[in-house]
């Protein structure tokens, strides 16, 4: 262990001040922060749920995750769809009495290797149709993120899905994405030492990298280069591992090869393949030697070593904590930010032998987490932007599961929506995850620009103005309750969770309060209220208070009303909803 | 003084007596005529990119007749009926073309087609999303470079944008994506140069926008001008492509137009790039897309080969693009037009056991319009009988060969500019009539439309160079990052600035000689600039 010494008297960093602690009020902008940084999109409900508690009361329940498996995707897609009815005579579609088109001929659902139309398929080992499971894997994934519970479950995952950044297109198969996720989920919240160690074995990342052609007669160099550069150590200045080191991790992650036929051990080590020699590193790493080990355990022996070895240089928990900063907080890490936040944070991390939940909750209960200047100071994700649409007007999407046709199709919908928006979930560009979350300088700012903002207005009009996504007449036999499942806003249901509908004014104040990053004036709120909430329609228009608070009240009274004023309100609340989304400010949280 | 900058630079009444020096014959038709009479906008030219996404299987695209039995010993699920292949001109019938491209066939019979055989690059990558950025970013194979070589293109052609952009020299976007978003090829250093659009109609109307609060100066602040900069281009920008849309008009009634008949999507596509051509926008690259060519399995009617998936997928890249050039002769803007194809990769010699092809290496590329020389480029590939399942086709040509052919012949960037775009030199292929080059450039004025906030002297510099700036006050950073987009140094780090003009010293003397960007941010303002270090 004497040259681990050397490398900690060389790169230590001597003891720092804790993090400076947040004194101030914890109120609603506060919550609203905490919120919007660690849920996808922040409801009324979520901020009532939350009412009244302390910061440590709402940040030890955000980190208090208990169920890490939820159950897995389905095969939603081994059906071919039913065709429309046509007159024998004319050739035309014929349409049922609400004007829709009849449908005929609903196929018995098929089978995929066996597994049934929505049975789970992670346990069948096939690639035949994995594009199919691969989209069904992303429904999945984004259907967790809409139900998520109030927690930050969801939004780690995605962090260390980023940081661990593999593309399900090019491991080709959907089953070792799966395994990768379970396994990110598992360690998402636990100790990130050991979640290295179990990702430089994970299948999904043997074939990503090609670790499982990594063998001692052809070594592969790529995932011992990307363990150091993208998963540990990073590129700044206080990384300085060689190219002799990447050749020397690569000697000590050979023989491990992956198995796609069979899913009980999809991943095997075949000493064989291993290099038994011994594995030099460099001064970095205080010239420690890896002893080859030829025994039938001795990649895994060696590779405890070399993770062992990594995180005795103190950049690794610094490299972390910048990326949860730059993931929650902002990404101008300036020399105090380093001085300040990163190195006592990054102190913590290490002396909480890497364990990550303390690091978060030191971080989300610090002065700096709710500096004015950090709050809505982030443009949101097209995950933040598309999932959060669903989250913050309370959605009700369909539980069942047994409505497993209709909740899935939602899902693949707002998935595309997402990849159309420059976040093709579990596909990011390439394996150093998403440009947004690391490219200096723009960071954030890459995810809109005139390509991507006028998609963003369109997806956000779609949801707020049609009559909602609906699930479709083309459902296969399986269950029919599956068919035309709409699934929109119920503005009287979500007018409901304001405390002041009735007034105008307040309803106003608080939706921009719940949309919007920034502050927007009392000047354009009035102009909201009289251009848009009580613009004429069909000869009827609010002109009053008093007339508004009458129609609001008769409408939740009764949604289906026959007063003509009252029910001219949900066509108002969407032309308001449509176009207050359409401010700058919406894009910031 | 370059040449075509000395005749830019003429006063217009002694242009005659000086071009009347070299022979008018040489600049092909009326192309000079329309140059001199027409103004520049009239002789702008136009590049555009038909992406056939997922994998095009080249050897059943273009098909060596002179090897049939070896063909069809390989690809004993799919090869095609030889007796059904077109044959093409020039090549003694020793190449063929499937015969759902009867109207490329015709485009060849009429040398408005070159073919290029076996294009790739060395070691080959088989994911889709990585041989598409390769192909996108022009890189070496083991490379990730995050910027694309037409984004880099026009980044030499407007270098100042996006700052003061759309104006009067460009009031047009750069570059138009029909259908998805903002693709690799068009992205320049930290601005995607591309407008993504679906149709003509506007993308962001702001007329009646009322979000105009005040900014502040701190981060949200920052963060929210940046949103405003962006749809305030998005909101100009569709201005445009709306009138050019209203303006414009489709004349061929050649697109196919039944719903599903091959090719529809791609001539949709097609028919608002010549409406949009048609409407007098300056936009100079369009990018079209085309999917389903990643044909695993089942890619012909077991019946009758010469039909099936990829027959209709080769049918209406055909059919589109024919429809397309048909247009353009109507719209008489043909002699503005070309395009070309591309896919990720081709697909592997030996068909597999479900009736497809799996992700293989070289295929060839077609490049159509009125101005292109015609032919096929290159041999047959030469194909071994005993071919296994992983055997791939070696590239004869480098696809950065067909850019760098196109950037120089069409839009006319002069070799060292062109090293920089590409990082190296390619070869130059015979694929357009070079006469084209008339000297209408219109570089330099393009060179300096928009806010120039940055610029180096000396430029090329051999250790260091004086980087002088503009900046509206604020922080402000400036860095210099390499041809790969790797930051390499930063010269001035978010400093605060009063409004004004400055000067910092870049010194790069410890690296290596070659293209360098200077970026530079101030507010929702960015700008970067290349620069030469040289030996």
């Amino acid at each position: 262990m004497a040259e681990v010494n050397v490398a900690r008297k060389t790169y230590f960093t001597p003891p720092v001040a804790p993090i400076k602690p947040y004194t101030g009020q914890f109120g609603r902008q506060q919550l609203k922060h905490l919120l919007r940084r660690t849920l996808f999109g922040v409801s009324n409900s979520d901020l009532k749920a939350f009412e009244g508690k302390t910061m440590t009361q709402v940040v030890d329940s955000l980190l208090n995750v208990t169920n890490f498996t939820p159950s897995p995707p389905v095969n939603d897609y081994s059906v071919t769809l039913g065709t429309y009815k046509k007159d024998p005579v004319t050739g035309k579609i014929l349409l049922d009495t609400n004007g829709k088109p009849i449908v005929e001929n609903y196929p018995v659902a098929g089978e995929d290797n066996g597994v049934k139309f929505g049975e789970t398929w992670v346990n069948s080992a096939t690639t035949l149709v994995d594009f199919q499971r691969r989209a069904s894997f992303k429904a999945w994934w984004i259907g967790l993120m809409m139900n998520q519970e109030r927690n930050i479950r969801e939004k780690m995952t995605l962090f260390f899905s980023n940081h661990f950044a593999m593309e399900a297109d090019v491991v080709s198969m959907a089953n070792f994405t799966y395994i990768s996720n379970q396994l990110t989920r598992k360690f998402c919240l636990g100790n990130f030492k050991d979640f290295v160690k179990a990702m430089s074995v994970d299948p999904g990342m043997l074939v990503y990298l090609n670790g499982n052609r990594n063998n001692k007669s052809a070594p592969d160099e790529n995932y011992a280069r990307e363990l150091q550069e993208l998963f540990t150590l990073g590129k700044g200045s206080g990384s300085q591992y060689t190219e002799d080191d990447v050749k020397a991790a690569a000697r000590v992650l050979t023989g491990w090869t992956t198995n796609r036929a069979d899913l009980t051990t999809p991943v095997v080590y075949r000493s064989a393949f291993h290099d038994t020699g011994d594995k030099k590193f460099s001064s970095f790493f205080g010239n420690k030697v890896i002893k080859g080990d030829s025994s039938a355990n001795g990649g895994m022996n060696e590779l405890n070593q070399l993770v062992d070895m990594i995180f005795q240089i103190d950049e690794v928990s610094k490299f972390i904590v910048r990326k949860l900063y730059t993931f929650f907080v902002y990404y101008d890490i300036n020399t105090d930010i380093e001085k300040n936040v990163i190195e006592p944070l990054a102190e913590l991390f290490r002396n909480s032998s890497y364990e990550i939940k303390p690091v978060l909750k030191a971080l989300f209960t610090s002065d700096e987490f709710y500096k004015p200047t950090n709050m809505g100071s982030m443009i949101k994700s097209p995950l933040d932007h598309v999932v959060g649409l669903y989250r913050q007007f309370e959605v009700a999407i369909p539980k069942d599961p047994a409505l497993f046709e209709a909740q899935y199709r939602l899902w693949r919908s707002a998935a595309g929506s997402t990849r159309t928006l420059g976040q093709d979930i579990q596909d990011p560009p390439n394996v150093a995850g998403w440009p947004a979350y690391y490219q200096m300088p723009g960071y954030y700012e890459m995810w809109l620009d005139t390509a991507s903002y006028p998609q963003r207005e369109t997806i956000q009009k779609g949801f707020s103005t049609l009559n909602g996504f609906s699930s479709g007449t083309e459902i296969s036999n399986v269950n029919p309750d599956s068919r035309n499942i709409a699934i929109k806003i119920d503005y009287s249901n979500w007018l409901k969770t304001f405390s002041n509908p009735t007034s105008a004014f307040d309803l106003i104040n608080d939706m921009a309060d719940l949309f919007y990053g920034v502050p927007i004036s009392q000047t354009v709120k009035d102009k909201l209220k009289i251009n848009k909430l009580w613009a004429k329609q069909n000869n009827l228009q609010i002109t009053t208070d008093k007339q508004w608070s009458d129609a609001v009240t008769a409408y939740l009274a009764n949604p289906l009303t026959t007063d003509a004023m009252a029910r001219t309100v949900p066509l108002r609340m969407q032309i308001l909803v449509t176009y207050m989304m359409r401010a700058a400010e919406f894009h910031l949280h | 003084m370059k040449r075509r900058d000395f005749l830019k630079n003429m006063p217009v009444a002694i242009l005659p007596a000086v071009v009347g020096g070299m022979s008018m014959k040489a600049y092909g038709s009326n192309a000079l005529l329309d140059a001199l009479t027409a103004g520049l906008i009239e002789t702008d030219r136009v590049l555009v990119i038909v992406q056939m996404s997922g994998g095009n299987d080249g050897l059943n695209t273009i098909i060596p007749i002179d090897q049939y039995s070896a063909y069809s010993a390989v690809r004993s699920t799919v090869a095609l009926p030889e007796n059904k292949l077109l044959k093409l001109k020039g090549t003694n019938g020793k190449t063929g073309i499937h015969p759902a491209m009867q109207r490329f066939w015709e485009m060849a019979e009429e040398d408005r087609l070159s073919i290029v055989q076996s294009v790739g690059y060395p070691n080959f990558n088989f994911s889709h999303f990585r041989a598409t950025d390769i192909w996108m970013s022009a890189s070496d194979s083991n490379k990730v470079v995050t910027t694309g070589w037409a984004g880099r293109y026009m980044n030499y052609e407007y270098p100042n944008y996006p700052a003061g952009f759309p104006n009067t020299t460009m009031p047009d976007p750069i570059a138009i994506r029909i259908g998805g978003s903002g693709a690799l090829g068009l992205q320049s250093l930290g601005a995607n140069m591309g407008l993504s659009i679906n149709g003509t109609q506007d993308l962001l109307d702001m007329s009646d926008y009322i979000f105009n609060d005040p900014l502040l100066g701190d981060t949200p602040g920052k963060e929210l001008a940046y949103i405003r900069e962006v749809q305030r281009q998005t909101d100009k920008f569709g201005d445009v492509i709306q009138a050019a849309g209203n303006k414009g008009k489709n004349l061929s009634t050649l697109y196919p137009s039944v719903a599903n008949a091959p090719g529809k999507n791609l001539a949709d596509s097609l028919k608002i790039v010549a409406k949009l051509i048609s409407g007098g926008l300056k936009t100079r690259i369009y990018w079209v897309n085309t999917g389903g060519f990643d044909t695993h399995s089942n890619q012909v009617n077991v019946g009758d080969r010469t039909t099936g998936t990829h027959a209709d997928l080769l049918k209406g890249v055909s059919d589109a693009v024919y429809a397309f050039l048909d247009d353009c002769k109507l719209l008489k803007i043909d002699e503005r037009v070309i395009g070309f194809t591309f896919s990720e990769f081709g697909r592997r010699i030996k068909s597999n056991g479900s009736g497809g092809t799996d992700h293989g290496s070289a295929a060839p590329m077609f490049i159509f319009g009125k101005k292109v020389k015609g032919g096929v480029l290159g041999d047959n590939p030469t194909i071994d009988p005993a071919a296994t399942a992983n055997a791939n086709l070696p590239m004869q040509y480098d696809f950065r060969s067909v850019y760098a052919s196109i950037l120089k012949d069409w839009f006319c960037v002069p070799q060292p500019d062109l090293d920089n775009i590409l990082f190296k030199n390619f070869q130059s292929l015979p694929l357009i009539d070079s006469s084209v080059c008339i000297p209408t450039d219109t570089h330099d004025a393009n060179v300096k439309a928009g806010d120039n906030m940055i610029m180096a002297y000396p430029n090329p510099f051999t250790e260091a160079t004086q980087v002088k700036y503009e900046t509206n006050g604020g922080p402000t950073l400036i860095q210099v990052f390499n041809n790969e987009g790797i930051l390499v140094k930063v010269l001035v780090d978010n400093e605060n600035h009063d409004a004004g003009q400055f000067d910092v010293r870049c010194d790069l003397g410890f690296l290596p000689a070659g293209v360098y960007y200077v970026r530079l941010q101030n507010g929702q303002l960015q700008q970067v600039k290349p620069i030469m270090k040289v030996q």
